[in-house]
């Protein structure tokens, strides 16, 4: 097999150089959210998504087109990379979406508690470069965070808030290390949600399995609060065999270098989740798109996989 | 050749998926690798004070390895043993060529990664030696011509019917319908004639103690025992991080491999401090009663002692080569050591293949890596393992754009 990972690295990075994120996101449909939390430009302290959640319609669509094109994807690749862009070739599918704008509405909300009058980028919203720091493409990582960093000066951005693990760890603890004068104060949402806000709102004794993403149960250290939260809307929470500081990945990292063996490994996590419960819950949007294709792939349709957020409210 | 490719790398995966045969073997292996360990160590907690003790102690070695070298060495001379420094593998060949002698002989050997490391075994049969594994594991390896596929458990990728058809070829009395026990006595059949015949046994070392020269070695087929008592010469290779401090230290980090690899206690703890001897007549010592008279161990870098400054890699040296950082990797418990180097390969498998083999190879391979962090999370000398895979691929891919 030849499997054409220098070219499919090129397309991806070739849109962070250009574009800013690894798919040019369409940020009117994407960020409809904000703008109806009336959410305000900049400010002190901002929700700072790296349009990791609003990149997954975008993953999602570009799986599948890999799937189809299988092995002609070489040439495809190089055209694509030269000549076209490749978000145009992708049909992204609609229901995520909007899946996506209710989790992010949802999560604005729940911060909006704390900070009545945070503040969002909108188009400004810059991706965190994470994929390029984790293919140790260090110097392109490098150039991006100090643009990132530039991006929040300019908008006199001295708090975030972040949504996700990946985003969450790349900012908090690896930016510092390559950003000159790095002053940012990084909180991740789910410290932030007081359990006091949330109200029981499921049928009591509903079950959930929980999928600790990796990044927050072995680094970030996030993994009794959405326990807490879950159980505060009245979810019963059962833990898979590979739990807590043991989580075992949904096998996300791994897609753009070899999907086969990305797949692989999310159907062997789905499998794990799924034998104790049908419904399951994620907190990262790259474990929600691996093992919804899982499910996809194995024929599951009973499962039910949910971001945390869109429960807890 | 060994795959250096991208392409070649892809394509050893791709068979790797699709072999339903290694895929369930190694879904069960990996299932007991994390898991074991976690039963060890719960029902053994005293083993967890250990693991700050002995870090300390390798960090204490790594930094001051010539001294520790050196007394290491004054330590086996002292106990009647012979010592020696091996910079390369070509300094092992002509070393292990002294002691063995002219060929044809007759050479057993205990699994060891360092000789795997060497190809010490394809070496000496190329000399026109007869050269036998006898951990069953690695026998089958040896057989099949193939790779370990882990530490402590060579053959975890064989199915039971792979394995009679290996031990068929040659000769070992099995059949399709032999039951594992048949199968283990056949084994012993074969092997006990090869244990008494043998002119040479070849050991690695689990530890080395530098205060008393006395090498530790763990095994539970028992076959360690045989290999380095039974012939006349003992030679033990060992590698330099392998030295510990003092005796009881060099017992701990032994034991703490064991327990990690969830085999505890080890059947079998050797302690080897130079040669058999007997003065029960006139007072005289005589050397090479029912052991062997000479022990003669050799100390070998192959690579490591370059690393030692790395900023990053260094970490690795610290590694007790248990393997439990392999049984509890999602992209390993796929593909195995197929994922990997010529002899090391999951998660530690990248830092020791950077440094015995080539870093490019390393760094190649290390773009598997999911960076999901399960391995540093179990590793009991705490290396954060996941940092050394992303540094290999910032090696790689750093300059990239």
């Amino acid at each position: 097999m030849s499997y054409p990972i220098e070219d499919i690295l090129s397309i991806l990075v070739d849109n962070i150089v250009r574009y800013g994120s690894p798919f040019r996101i369409d940020y009117r449909r994407l960020n409809r959210w904000a703008y109806e939390n009336n959410l305000k430009t900049g400010g002190d302290t901002v929700l700072y998504t790296g349009l990791l959640y609003q990149l997954t319609p975008y993953i999602e669509a570009s799986t599948r087109y890999l799937a189809k094109m299988g092995r002609k994807m070489g040439t495809i690749a190089r055209l694509a990379s030269k000549l076209i862009d490749l978000t145009k070739l992708l049909r992204v599918d609609e229901k995520t979406v909007n899946y996506v704008n209710q989790v992010l509405d949802n999560i604005a909300k729940m911060v909006k508690n704390t900070y009545q009058d945070i503040g969002y980028l909108y188009d400004k919203e810059p991706y965190s470069g994470v994929l390029l720091y984790d293919l140790g493409m260090i110097r392109l990582f490098e150039n991006h965070a100090n643009k990132v960093m530039d991006t929040f000066r300019e908008n006199g951005v001295k708090k975030v808030v972040t949504i996700d693990p990946h985003t969450t760890h790349i900012i908090r603890d690896i930016y510092p290390k390559y950003v000159d004068g790095y002053d940012l104060e990084v909180i991740n949402y789910l410290n932030l949600i007081n359990l006091d806000d949330l109200e029981p709102g499921l049928e009591s004794g509903e079950e959930y399995v929980i999928h600790d993403p990796c990044i927050y149960a072995r680094i970030v250290g996030i993994i009794d609060k959405p326990r807490e939260l879950l159980e505060k809307r009245g979810a019963k929470i059962l833990e898979p065999e590979y739990s807590r500081q043991m989580t075992y990945c949904c096998g996300g990292p791994i897609e753009s270098i070899y999907p086969e063996l990305s797949s692989e490994i999310a159907k062997k996590r789905l499998r794990q989740l799924a034998s104790k419960s049908s419904k399951i819950v994620t907190l990262c949007p790259i474990c929600y798109i691996n093992l919804s294709r899982a499910a996809l792939d194995e024929g599951m349709g009973e499962v039910e996989i949910r971001d945390l957020a869109s429960i807890l409210r | 050749m060994y795959p250096l490719e991208m392409e070649d790398i892809y394509r050893v995966l791709e068979e790797t998926i699709r072999d339903t045969g290694v895929r369930r073997a190694l879904e069960v292996s990996s299932e007991r690798i994390e898991k074991n360990p976690m039963k060890v160590l719960s029902r053994y907690p005293y083993l967890e004070s250990f693991r700050e003790e002995v870090r300390k102690a390798k960090e204490e070695v790594l930094r001051n390895i010539d001294y520790y070298i050196d007394m290491t060495m004054k330590s086996v001379e002292e106990i009647m043993g012979t010592a020696h420094l091996a910079k390369s593998r070509d300094e092992v060949f002509k070393l292990v060529d002294e002691y063995v002698g002219e060929p044809p002989k007759l050479v057993i050997k205990s699994k060891s990664m360092v000789t795997e490391e060497i190809k010490l075994r394809e070496y000496l049969e190329r000399k026109g030696h007869r050269v036998v594994e006898t951990d069953l594991g690695e026998l089958l390896i040896q057989i099949a011509g193939e790779k370990p596929m882990h530490t402590i458990a060579p053959a975890v990728h064989m199915t039971k019917e792979r394995a009679v058809k290996l031990l068929k070829s040659v000769g070992v009395k099995v059949s399709e319908s032999s039951t594992l026990e048949e199968i283990v006595a056949q084994v012993r059949h074969y092997l006990r004639n090869i244990f008494i015949d043998a002119d040479v046994g070849i050991s690695g070392g689990n530890a080395i103690a530098a205060d008393t020269g006395a090498i530790f070695l763990i095994s539970n087929e028992g076959n360690i025992r045989n290999t380095t008592n039974l012939p006349p010469i003992h030679i033990a290779i060992i590698s330099i991080e392998k030295i510990m401090p003092n005796m009881e230290l060099a017992y701990k980090q032994a034991l703490l491999q064991a327990a990690n690899a969830g085999l505890y206690p080890p059947t079998y703890l050797s302690i080897i401090a130079g040669p058999s001897s007997t003065a029960d007549i006139e007072q005289k010592r005589i050397y090479g009663v029912h052991g062997p008279g000479k022990v003669i161990v050799i100390l070998y870098d192959g690579g490591r002692s370059k690393y030692l400054d790395d900023p990053v890699i260094w970490e690795q040296l610290l590694c007790i080569k248990c393997g439990r950082c392999q049984g509890v990797c999602p992209v390993w418990s796929i593909t195995g050591n197929f994922w990997g180097g010529p002899v090391y390969g999951g998660p530690m498998g990248m830092g020791w293949t950077a440094i015995t083999e080539d870093e490019r190879l390393a760094s190649r391979l290390s773009l598997f890596c999911l960076l999901c962090a399960r391995c540093t999370e179990v590793c009991p000398m705490d290396i954060q393992l996941h940092k050394i895979i992303h540094e290999l691929k910032a090696r790689l891919m750093g300059r990239w754009g």
